[in-house]
């Protein structure tokens, strides 16, 4: 029925009765196309990829894998769930076994992938097709992680992620941990594997930036909420939750002004009401109630001031700061 | 020299051939470089630029590093490549401090914010009541409560610990910041909070920065002049709008055309 | 292990601690080397013993009245014991008996200690806390007390010592691999290998093992003095090796009642142990020192 993929069906996430996450609902539509999880440290947005990719168990909700409840799976069904979702994170020194050449990490996914039949010299060239896949040099096998550079080691665990030849890959912070010119060339190449093997992404990041040219639908979190979430083009370019407006504000411009801050970051968030109301700019009386996430236009948006942010970043400029 | 229109005859910070070399291994060379009161200059490039090598060395820090540095830089008319270290520590009470990439562990965690404050200014002789206003009014003026001084390190948030540091250096009245990612470990709000900050001190305090990062965007949001570096190589030194308008540089042209920008791509 | 480029060093960082690694890995080495050098030394007197001792017939009986109590001369480089046989003999000989007990007990203590700690440690959850309260119960009893009271209830003999102390040993590489492998479960690495379903055991012995060997082999240097000196305790109360065994324990044992006639029966057993259990410590001390933990032990 669904085309999804995988979906989050109002997962909340509660620690020690505390609830980190509330009620997320995300859907990862078959690729390529890609997912952004944006927001601040402490967001939660780490946390509904982990409960996606099957690492944790949502306190309620579910994560549907295609059809499927994925906390129903027998053993083999996990197994095979947990290979269509890869991961790649953020720092590829802590990524990748520091005692294992490159060459033995891939070896290892294969083991474990659909190719895991091949021998000899199919092997080895599913091993070359995979590094060639990245773009890197066969002769790269014998190296350990420390021996090559960050690039390098973040094109190690994109093969090595491929090798399981997965559908959905969850990006943690990419290129964060890269120089620019490096970041720049790694986003190029998820970019072109996006296309060639159909992948869906999942991206997690604050780096605002680097969103558009992989993910075509955005979530923003705060608090452990979805606070808005649309068409990336939508959100990003014309925001109308004040959240999400701010983080806009504050991306610094190549040669433009002082980003805008707003509000305090340090005053924290609400416990009730809207749980961004102490930090937000236009907030108003109503807003100690909960917003919910309704549907405007073609995205969702918890804000009882939406249609006054309407897409103009230039709102939390605004100085009526209710303390 | 003019800068925004103020003249000013000589520079805080003078920079002439200053090499820093780890065994035979140069590391960083600038070969000429001049901070002015008010003035933001920016050290730009990627790891193993040497940019913060050249940063450590302006601050007199280099041998800490187990570095070698050779040429001068002129601190208030004090060489800090080769001034004995009693005259260093006074040079970093008054003339420059250093605002760390992770501000929560450049302070001790066994102490409350309140007493490393004072110890900090007793080191440069303010002591007493002076200390006390002197912390009270820089702490309104990073915007923290004074009630921050009874927490330890560990019991701030990132972006807060940073306005503390930056608070220090507000109560010493120091004419310059070094700053290295002053902003890198934190939030892309809390950066901007922190930016806006450093803006202000130098326009009301006429304050010097010595900005290191390896974001270009950010950096041309508050310097005044940019220096690219690359491989210890310092490949491009221009104002702002020279830079990013008109690099001589292939190296700066890559950097810029790299830096991922919202609502271009496609 | 990352390569930190000079650059990026940062005075009050973390990173820093690469220069006091530096600094460390130098005196590392040389305590490393020089306890190396007296290990081997002592390695390779205990196998050719029956070739570099002038009686090797008194490694175990040779009883030889007559020559009883003999000062150190050129005969009896260390002097003979109260039945007559030569002590340097004997003490060379009792390297054999020392090391035995040493690779013994860590063999078994490692086997038993490190397999259960990283599967404890890796798995989490009701089988660390298993595994975990088991340890707490054996490191409830003292020590030294629980070995001697296992050697009054077995019957005292070599196999005896070794196996009791191996009960009192084991628990802390099972502490010591649980806290690593706790750790390495949670690095970045282990995740990327969960995710691609490879098998729990597999995990544990391609991953987390080789991870967790370097904290294990530093402690097992640590702790082969410790052995020693354990060993020799037993041994010096009864409750170890027997007669007519070669073991320093017993040695010294045997000699005190005669020290202040005869001090070179006991002395010479007694730097044996002094020097055996000081060259393990110098050992383990240097690697420790080389292998600075603040670098995660994972390289």
């Amino acid at each position: 029925m669904t085309a999804d993929l995988l979906r989050a069906d109002g997962v909340t996430l509660s620690y020690a009765k505390r609830a980190v996450v509330h009620d997320v609902s995300l859907e990862l539509p078959k690729g390529p196309t890609g997912v952004a999880l944006v927001g601040e440290s402490g967001s939660g947005k780490t946390t509904v990829a982990r409960a996606l990719l099957g690492m944790i168990e949502p306190t309620s909700g579910r994560v549907m894998f295609g059809e499927m409840d994925v906390s129903q799976f027998s053993r083999s069904e996990r197994a095979e769930y947990r290979r269509t979702v890869q991961p790649v994170f953020q720092d590829g020194t802590e990524a990748l076994d520091p005692r294992m050449t490159v060459g033995k990490a891939l070896a290892e996914a294969l083991s474990v992938s659909p190719d895991a039949h091949l021998r000899g010299a199919a092997r080895a060239s599913r091993v070359s097709e995979l590094l060639d896949d990245v773009g890197l040099d066969g002769g790269i096998v014998d190296r350990l992680p420390h021996q090559i550079s960050g690039g390098q080691r973040q094109r190690v665990c994109i093969a090595r992620a491929l090798a399981v030849r997965p559908k959905v890959l969850l990006l943690d912070e990419p290129t964060s941990a890269l120089d620019v010119t490096v970041q720049a060339k790694i986003l190029d190449l998820l970019r072109r594997l996006q296309h060639e093997h159909s992948l869906t992404y999942l991206l997690i990041t604050h780096n605002l930036a680097i969103v558009e040219s992989l993910c075509s639908y955005t979530a923003v979190m705060f608090a452990g909420r979805v606070v808005e979430q649309g068409p990336t083009r939508e959100v990003l370019l014309s925001p109308s939750h004040p959240y999400t407006a701010s983080l806009i504000a504050a991306l610094p411009r190549m040669g433009g002004q002082i980003p805008t801050a707003v509000g305090r970051a340090d005053v924290g968030f609400a416990e009730s009401g809207c749980s961004f109301r102490m930090r937000c700019p236009i907030a108003i009386d109503a807003c100690l109630a909960s917003p919910e996430l309704a549907s405007i236009g073609g995205r969702h948006v918890s804000c009882f001031r939406a249609n006054d942010v309407n897409g103009d970043p230039s709102i939390v400029n605004s100085k009526e700061v209710t303390p | 020299m003019t800068v925004d229109g103020v003249t000013v005859t000589s520079p805080l910070i003078s920079v002439r051939d200053m090499r820093v070399t780890y065994g035979d291994r140069l590391v960083s060379h600038v070969p000429e470089l001049d901070v002015y009161e008010g003035e933001c200059v920016a050290l730009v490039g990627e790891s193993g630029s040497g940019k913060t090598s050249a940063l450590l060395a302006i601050l007199g820090l280099g041998d800490f590093s187990g570095a070698t540095v050779t040429g001068t830089v002129l601190i208030n008319g004090v060489n800090v490549v080769d001034a004995p270290q009693a005259q260093l520590r006074r040079v970093h009470g008054t003339a420059i401090t250093l605002v760390s990439q992770s501000p929560q562990a450049a302070l001790n965690p066994t102490m409350r914010l309140g007493r490393l404050a004072k110890l900090s200014l007793k080191q440069h002789g303010v002591r007493g009541h002076e200390a006390n206003v002197r912390i009270a009014d820089a702490l309104a003026r990073v915007v923290l409560p004074d009630e921050i001084l009874k927490r330890y390190p560990h019991e701030v948030s990132g972006g807060q610990a940073q306005r503390f540091c930056i608070a220090l250096a507000v109560a010493l009245q120091v004419q310059c910041i070094a700053a290295d990612e002053p902003t890198s470990a934190l939030d892309v709000t809390v950066q901007a909070e922190i930016l806006r900050l450093l803006d202000e001190l130098r326009r009301e305090r006429n304050m010097a920065m010595v900005l290191v990062s390896h974001d270009l965007a950010l950096v041309s949001t508050l310097a005044d002049r940019i220096v690219v570096m690359k491989d210890g190589a310092v490949v491009e030194v221009g104002s702002r709008d020279e830079v990013l308008h008109s690099p001589k540089s292939d190296y700066t042209r890559e950097l810029l055309a790299a830096v991922p920008v919202l609502g271009v791509t496609s | 292990m990352t390569i930190i480029p000079p650059e990026e060093l940062v005075p009050n960082d973390e990173r820093f601690a690469f220069l006091t690694l530096a600094r460390g890995r130098l005196r590392g080495q040389k305590l490393f080397a020089a306890g190396a050098i007296v290990l081997l030394i002592i390695i390779v007197m205990a196998l050719l013993a029956p070739w570099i001792t002038p009686y090797p017939q008194d490694a175990q009986g040779g009883v030889d009245p007559v020559n009883s109590l003999l000062a150190p001369s050129a005969q009896h480089w260390f002097g003979t014991d109260q039945v007559g046989r030569d002590v340097y003999t004997r003490v060379v000989f009792g390297a054999r008996t020392s090391l035995l007990i040493v690779f013994s007990v860590l063999s078994l203590s490692v086997l038993i200690g490190v397999t259960l700690g990283v599967i404890a440690g890796y798995a989490g959850g009701w089988i660390r806390d298993v595994v975990m309260r088991v340890t707490d119960v054996f490191l409830a009893f003292p020590a030294l007390l629980l070995s001697l009271a296992l050697c009054i209830v077995l019957q005292p003999d070599l196999k005896t010592a070794i196996l009791a102390i191996t009960v009192t040993w084991w628990p802390w590489y099972t502490r010591l691999a649980a806290g690593v492998a706790a750790s390495i479960s949670g690095r970045a690495y282990m995740d990327a290998v969960r995710a691609l379903g490879i098998s729990p055991a597999r995990a544990v012995f391609r991953h987390v093992l080789p991870n967790s060997l370097t904290p294990v082999i530093v402690q097992l240097s640590l702790d082969a003095g410790g052995i020693i000196l354990t060993a020799a305790a037993l041994s010096f109360l009864g409750l170890g090796a027997q007669e007519p065994t070669a073991e320093w324990g017993l040695m010294v044992s045997q000699g005190q009642d005669l020290f202040t006639t005869a001090y070179w029966v006991a002395l010479f057993p007694g730097l044996a142990i002094l020097v055996a259990a000081f060259a393990f410590n110098m050992l383990g001390e240097g690697m420790r020192t080389a292998l600075d933990p603040r670098r995660g032990f994972t390289s």
